[in-house]
Formats: structure tokens, C-alpha cells, sequence
């Protein structure tokens, strides 16, 4: 295939297992830039695996095909460079570490960015103005900032957390997975908001999801449908809100 | 029993001689004081590995070291590098170089040190009521070697703002045995800070004993920063009278062989004592923390706190008693023992133990060990940071929780600083 400037993410016939069970078979996927994607499916269908396998995750094995990040081969990069690179994931549970705080812990990683790019560190105040601003702009509470990572925040509170973490790294290409779950509307629409405000023609999102509620608050430009471990289907936001009315079933038999 | 046999039979008596090394100026009845430690010393049984004080410890080693000649010599040497000084204005600084005082400055009339104290009459008493409580293993080693001591004891209603800071070095090749006395007196406070610094290939025997009147507070912190192939042996004791507190933090960055023993008695009702107490052990250390506690009066408070952080090849031990003795009532007693292991060749042994005898008490134990979470650990990185400075924030969390309830903003912030990941908090 040629080398497309505006590609961000290839991924050609990938296979994925993990703990002995193949969960990716043969799945292709390209994101352009200023792409918005959605991935619906069933559970078990590889979607989360999909995520956790691009972001390196040491627990998926790739049996076979390949993953291309800014035309580089991913799979042979370590969590952190990928990160740097510009990648970044959206945890559908995001981890507590009591202990660290929120603010220490995304100045480290803007850090690790910057060096990563050859660049000295974020002076303090910079800093600390931009993690304001984009706490108030979640709706997240200063205290929240002092708090451990995740530490006691509940489920809302968690992905705002991850949406205003994205907002300070300004990733070429976010994947959010399951950002939505556990949400009630109003912090759907504040990290929906979220998310809207970084889109850019030179960022892209794959959004992971099972309703298309908050695919209608994004209007992504593809909708795919995983079905055991591959794409089955590809349309736009009428596919999402088919989905939302039939359900899965329909495609997987059509199948 | 596999291994009885007494300390005497691993020496010959002209070994024996030369080791007390004593001056003739001193008088005698430290002579005998020393000659009494001696004989009780080789009398007690070699230590054996199966007991939990000694478990993975180089016994043989150790007690090689404890009646070598060259290394006895090198222990007389006085002097002390630039380095090693350590001034702060707002405290009493107290260096000793192997285990001899080396600082001239004046010192307040709470602080006595036996090598400068003209009233040689106060050590006398203070060293026969230690003999008279307890005979250890390790209180005999330090009694046989340690050349001097130092004693604070504050006046009554006397509340010492102005914080002790005592400098342990040890010189290469040394055995030193630091001699630490603490009493305070009814209804005062003092805060001390001890840090112990030893040079490759040294033995340090430690002893402190503590003595709480009435009414009184002790803060006490002591950082153990080793090189490699130290051993460093420490016995505390504490005393607690009614109404008085103890909180006592300690972190040892381990050594060859590390071993802390550690008694608190609550004498007197509703006295309280804290321990919490760090232990980064890495390569071969080893590192023991046995610990007892005995509530002894009623509603009397003890609060354990016990965080082993351990690395490569490590072995870390922790042994720890609380008792509760019949007829005393409304007492409290927490323990807890969490351990981190960073590599998959650390061991860690764990045992946290009640001693119960009645039901008016308030009691609970935990002990946890475990590796890195690996999902934190991929966390962290995702967001850009590598797995090296993960698993040191990751450590520093775990430690951060200890420091941090430290209330002393001066030494929590000489802790963090010792350790880069956890984060200051201004």
C-alpha cells in the first residue's frame, strides 16, 4: 500500500490472542486524520481488545498482521513511546493509584512527552494554568487535582478524569474505550464536550461504545460493527442507531 | 535442638582479652560492667536461623566480623570527612564517629555524653537498670563493644522544642555499637532524630532504650542508611508511663544483614505508642523487624505500622506480638504489615501475632505481600512514562502513605527528598 501522509493508523489482517484464546482474527482498519471512527459489537467482541492491543498492553499476543502508527510499526514500540508518539487510551476502567497525586502524575507524563520530542520541561505555572483550565472545563473540582490518580472518584468522575488527561496530552489519535459506560447524561454531554473540543483535522478518535447516545453528541464519520473479532459492517451514524433499535443480532446472522 | 552450642565455644580466651580495649582512665566499675556483659555475652546460645529474629540472617558471618582484629583497629580512628558533617541551625547536632562523640560544641544540660561527662556516677546507674531489665543477645553485644554513650533526659515540664539530630558514621571496616539513652521526664516532650550512616564492611550493634514519665512525649525518627556489606544489629526498648505517648518512625535502606528488635511495654493506662517503620532492602540484604508490644494497663493505645519495599534478591522478615495481658481493660491495638516485592526473587516472611487475654480490647492485625500491579503499572505507562519511573512511582506510593503521616514537616520533607518519586507537598 502507499504511503498515505494522512493515514494515522493501518491495521492489516491482525490477529490477537490472549490468555490462549484468539479474540482478533484478521481485522483491517484505517483511520485518516481529523477521522472520527465508532466501534460498536457484542461483548467479547474484540473491541476492548483492539484498544488494549494498540496501546500495548502486554497481556494480547498478536499472532499474526500488523499495526502501523504515523507509518511506524506500533508492535514494536514500548507503552510509553506510543504514547509519545501521540496515542493515547481511554481506559474503560481507569486505574486508582492512591499515592500519586493527579497533578504530579500528568506533569510526568507531559514530561516524559517533551523529552521524548527533545524539548525541556513544562515550566510549573504553564502548567498548572492548563490543568485548571481544563479541570473547569470538565466540571472537575480544583481538589481533584491534589487527589490521588482516581483515588475514591466515582465512575463519572473517573472518565472525566481520562477526558481532561487527553486534553493535556493532545494525542494525535485517541482511543476511548467505553468512555461513555456509567455515565448519566449530564457528564455524557460534559465529556462529550470534552472530546468535541479536541477534535481537529489533526487529531482522530476511535470511539468505542455500546449506544449510540453518545455517538449522536460526537457524529462520528464511520460506524463499524465487530463480530467476532473482525468488522462485519461499516456505514455511518445510521448504522448506530439501527443498532439501537435491532440490536446486534440482525448483522450477526445476516452474516 | 540443632544448633545450641554457646557463643564461647567460636573463640579462644586470648581473642577474648583484647576485645574490651578499655582505657585505664575509666573507672572501674565500668571495667567490670564491660567484663559482666562479656561473660553473659558468651553465654548465650549461637543464634539459630530457625528462630524468627534470625531467619535468613548470615549468623556466622556476622559474629566472624564481631572479634576481628583489624576491624577493631580501624574502629579507633576518629577522624570524620567534611562529608559526613551534617549542620542544622534550628537543632542540636550530635556527631559520633565510630561510636566516639566528635563534635566540641557546647551542649545543653538535658544532653550528656559519657566520654565528656564528669559525673561518670549518672552512666553507672543507667547501665545497671539496663543490665537489670533485659540481657539480650544484641544488648550484650552492644554493652561488650560500645565506647561511649549518650543520654538525654529532659526536667520535668521541660518541653524541648529544639530537635535533636544525632550522626551515626561508621568508618570502613568498623564495628561500632552506638549507645542511645532517652528518658523524659514527667510532663515534657522531646523530639529526636537519628541518622546512621555506615561505610562498607562495618557492623554496627545499636542499642537505644527509652524511659517515658508521666505525661510525657517522645517523638522519635531514625534513618539507617547503609552501604553494602554492613551489618547493622538494633535493640529498642521502650518504656511507657501512664498518659504518655511514643511515636517512633524508622527507615532502614538496608545493608547485608539488618536486623531490628524492637520492645514496647504500655506500663502506665490510656500511654500510647506509635511505631511505623520502612524497609528497602536490595541485592542479597537481608532485613528483620521483630517487634513486641505488651499492653499492660488499661485503655492503653498501639498502633503498628510495618512497610517492606523489596528488590532483587532480597529477603525481608517481619515478626511482630502484640500482647494484651489479663485484667487490663479498653485497650487498642492495630497491626499492619504490607509488603511490596519489586523483583520475582525477593522473599518476604510475615507474622503478625495477638496475644489476647480478655475481650475488652479493640484488636486487629493484616499482613499483605505483592508484586507491582501490573494494570497500575500499564496505566501509568500508557500515559507516556517509561516502565522504570512507573514502578518508582508506583514505589513511592506505597511508601508515601508511611511518610505521610509523619507530622513533622521538617523531617517528612528530608524523607521525600531522600526518595525523588514521592512528591513534595507544599
Amino acid at each position: 500500500m502507499a504511503t498515505d501522509n494522512n493515514v494515522i493508523l493501518e491495521i492489516i489482517d491482525l490477529s490477537v490472542s490472549t490468555e490462549g484464546n484468539q479474540i482478533l482474527s484478521g481485522l483491517n482498519l484505517i483511520i485518516k486524520k481529523g477521522e472520527t471512527h465508532a466501534i460498536m459489537g457484542p461483548n467479547g467482541s474484540g473491541k476492548s481488545t483492539l484498544a488494549k492491543t494498540v496501546a500495548g498492553h502486554p497481556d494480547y499476543l498478536i499472532t499474526s498482521g500488523k499495526i502501523k502508527f504515523l507509518d511506524k510499526d506500533l508492535t514494536l514500540m514500548s507503552v510509553n513511546e506510543r504514547s509519545n508518539l501521540g496515542l493515547f487510551l481511554g481506559f474503560q476502567y481507569p486505574i486508582e493509584i492512591p499515592g500519586l497525586s493527579n497533578t504530579a502524575f500528568l506533569k510526568a507524563a507531559i514530561n516524559a512527552q517533551r523529552k521524548f520530542f527533545d524539548l525541556k520541561d513544562i515550566p510549573a505555572n504553564e502548567f498548572l494554568l492548563e490543568l485548571k483550565s481544563k479541570a473547569d472545563q470538565l466540571g472537575l473540582d480544583q481538589s481533584f487535582l491534589s487527589r490521588g490518580v482516581n483515588e475514591g472518584f466515582s465512575g463519572g468522575e473517573k472518565k472525566r478524569n481520562e477526558i481532561m488527561q487527553m486534553l493535556m496530552l493532545n494525542p494525535k489519535l485517541s482511543i476511548l474505550d467505553e468512555t461513555d459506560s456509567g455515565l448519566d447524561i449530564d457528564s455524557m454531554k460534559i465529556v462529550a464536550q470534552g472530546v468535541n473540543s479536541s477534535r481537529s483535522e489533526n487529531s482522530s478518535t476511535i470511539i468505542i461504545t455500546h449506544y449510540e447516545r453518545l455517538l449522536n453528541y460526537l457524529v462520528p464519520d464511520y460506524v463499524h460493527v465487530f463480530s467476532d473479532g473482525r468488522i462485519i459492517k461499516t456505514g455511518d451514524l445510521e448504522l448506530a442507531n439501527e443498532l439501537e433499535k435491532k440490536g446486534y443480532e440482525w448483522l450477526t446472522q445476516e452474516k | 535442638m540443632v544448633n545450641s552450642r554457646k557463643i564461647k565455644s567460636l573463640f579462644d580466651d586470648s581473642q577474648l582479652d583484647v576485645n574490651l580495649s578499655l582505657s585505664s582512665e575509666l573507672p572501674d566499675w565500668f571495667q567490670d560492667f564491660k567484663q559482666d556483659s562479656l561473660d553473659r555475652f558468651m553465654q548465650h546460645n549461637i543464634p539459630s536461623v530457625t528462630d524468627s529474629e534470625w531467619e535468613y540472617t548470615k549468623i556466622d558471618s556476622l559474629l566472624e566480623l564481631l572479634f576481628n582484629r583489624e576491624t577493631l583497629e580501624n574502629s579507633n580512628s576518629k577522624e570524620l570527612s567534611d562529608n559526613d558533617i551534617e549542620s542544622d541551625k534550628d537543632a542540636i547536632c550530635i556527631h559520633f564517629h565510630n561510636g566516639q562523640y566528635s563534635t566540641s560544641s557546647d551542649l545543653p544540660d538535658h544532653i550528656k555524653i559519657f566520654s565528656k561527662s564528669d559525673d561518670k556516677e549518672i552512666f553507672r546507674k543507667l547501665f545497671k537498670s539496663d543490665t537489670d531489665q533485659q540481657t539480650s543477645f544484641l544488648s550484650d553485644m552492644n554493652s561488650i563493644i560500645f565506647s561511649d554513650t549518650l543520654f538525654i533526659r529532659t526536667l520535668q515540664n521541660q518541653k524541648v522544642d529544639t530537635e535533636i539530630h544525632i550522626i551515626n558514621h561508621s568508618h570502613h571496616d568498623a564495628i561500632i555499637a552506638p549507645r542511645l539513652h532517652i528518658h523524659v521526664a514527667e510532663n515534657s516532650a522531646l523530639k529526636v532524630f537519628e541518622h546512621v550512616k555506615s561505610s562498607t564492611k562495618s557492623l554496627i550493634s545499636h542499642l537505644m532504650t527509652i524511659f517515658c514519665e508521666t505525661g510525657s512525649n517522645l517523638e522519635f525518627y531514625k534513618l539507617i542508611e547503609q552501604q553494602k556489606d554492613t551489618h547493622i544489629l538494633s535493640k529498642h526498648t521502650a518504656q511507657i508511663a501512664e498518659n504518655s505517648k511514643v511515636n517512633f518512625f524508622s527507615w532502614d535502606y538496608g545493608g547485608k544483614t539488618s536486623a531490628t528488635n524492637t520492645l514496647a511495654e504500655l506500663d502506665g493506662k490510656e500511654s500510647e505508642f506509635n511505631y511505623s517503620a520502612l524497609f528497602t532492602p536490595s541485592d542479597d540484604d537481608h532485613s528483620g523487624n521483630k517487634l513486641r508490644v505488651e499492653h499492660k494497663a488499661n485503655k492503653t493505645k498501639s498502633r503498628i505500622k510495618v512497610r517492606g519495599v523489596l528488590n532483587d534478591h532480597s529477603k525481608g522478615v517481619f515478626f511482630g506480638k502484640i500482647k494484651v495481658k489479663e485484667n487490663v481493660l479498653g485497650t487498642s491495638a492495630l497491626m499492619e504489615n504490607k509488603n511490596l516485592l519489586i523483583s520475582d526473587d525477593a522473599t518476604i516472611s510475615t507474622t503478625p501475632i495477638l496475644e489476647i487475654y480478655n475481650d475488652d480490647t479493640e484488636c486487629s492485625h493484616s499482613a499483605t505481600s505483592g508484586s507491582i500491579d501490573e494494570e497500575k503499572l500499564f496505566y501509568i505507562q500508557s500515559r507516556g512514562i517509561s516502565e522504570l519511573d512507573a514502578k518508582q512511582y508506583l514505589i513511592g506510593s506505597f511508601i508515601k502513605e508511611l511518610i505521610n503521616e509523619i507530622t513533622n514537616i521538617k523531617i517528612k520533607t528530608l524523607l521525600q527528598n531522600n526518595f525523588k518519586y514521592i512528591e513534595n507537598q507544599s
